[in-house]
């Protein structure tokens, strides 16, 4: 199997199979991503869509300084703050960090866990995505965010307390 | 801050296995002697668990994403001559996009295609 990089290097030179490889790497982990900032379906597909676009068309700006994954994930960032700076200009995107996470006993566990990740903010539940579903190092996470390692490590350390709070 | 602290800080880079192996040593020693960071490191490890179980059990990108995507960067097809067989062949496209009519040829060997000549640079349209 192709590595990342290989497959980055390919479409670079406009090889469309790699792309689809690429594509089916990486465009479902974008979404969930997307959907963890955005925390709408909708928005989320278009960040996917313009981000798997923009990987198409700018493959040979890739420098190989990080992961594959991190520079995509770069991308879908850039893209999914940008379209919430167009959506806060035409209509109010719903703060999701002020929903309260329900304690109710008998819900589903699943359910309580997507509760308690919408309650954290915006920032801690990113650091919180990248950390256990992407398994990027908090370095990583400090190049990709441009924020200093320390603030990386506190917001992780404050989402764990919320979370465990929460799901206790 | 103290040890502990500092300590529980890296957890959850240690559990991913993603700290550098200084750090990593600096864990494993504080967690043999310490019962308040092992009770964090469980914790963690059981958020971790729930989290990663939530965000999997959420809805996938839909299937039908895909054609649009390779749509809108590759062009709608608009003709496509195939000469040859599986073992060795040759292809010549036109396609559009943003009003361009990019042609390329290909020579496929084996299954595997070859990118012989595309009349549109790419990233020309970016």
């Amino acid at each position: 199997m192709a590595s990342d990089r290989d497959l980055i290097a390919d479409v670079a030179k406009g090889n469309e199979e790699a792309f689809r490889q690429l594509y089916d790497r990486f465009a479902d982990r974008v979404f969930r991503y997307a959907c963890t900032i955005l925390h709408e379906g909708h928005l989320a597909e278009e960040v996917a869509q313009e981000t798997m676009i923009a990987v198409w068309k700018g493959a040979e700006k890739y420098a190989g300084r990080s992961k594959v994954s991190t520079w995509i994930l770069g991308i879908a960032r850039n893209q999914a703050y940008s379209l919430i700076r167009k959506e806060t200009r035409t209509e109010t995107v719903p703060d999701l960090s002020l929903v309260e996470p329900d304690p109710a006993p008998g819900i589903h566990r699943q359910e309580q866990v997507s509760k308690a990740l919408q309650g954290l903010s915006k920032d801690h539940r990113e650091v919180v995505f990248l950390t256990f579903y992407e398994g990027l190092s908090y370095g990583e996470i400090s190049s990709m965010l441009g924020i200093p390692t320390g603030t990386v490590k506190s917001r992780m350390f404050h989402a764990k307390q919320q979370l465990g709070e929460a799901l206790a | 801050m103290n040890e502990c602290t500092r300590i529980q800080e890296l957890i959850p880079w240690y559990i991913e296995g993603v700290l550098s192996e200084q750090e990593e040593r600096d864990v494993a020693e504080h967690l043999y002697q310490c019962e308040q960071c092992r009770d964090d490191l469980v914790l963690t490890m059981r958020i971790r668990l729930d989290v990663r179980g939530a965000l999997s059990s959420e809805p996938s990108l839909p299937d039908r994403l895909r054609d649009r995507v390779t749509q809108k960067a590759f062009g709608r097809r608009l003709a496509q001559v195939d000469v040859g067989s599986f073992f060795l062949g040759f292809s010549l496209g036109a396609r559009l996009r943003k009003g361009a009519l990019p042609v390329h040829g290909d020579l496929s060997v084996m299954g595997r295609r070859i990118r012989l000549f595309n009349t549109e640079r790419k990233g020309g349209t970016k």
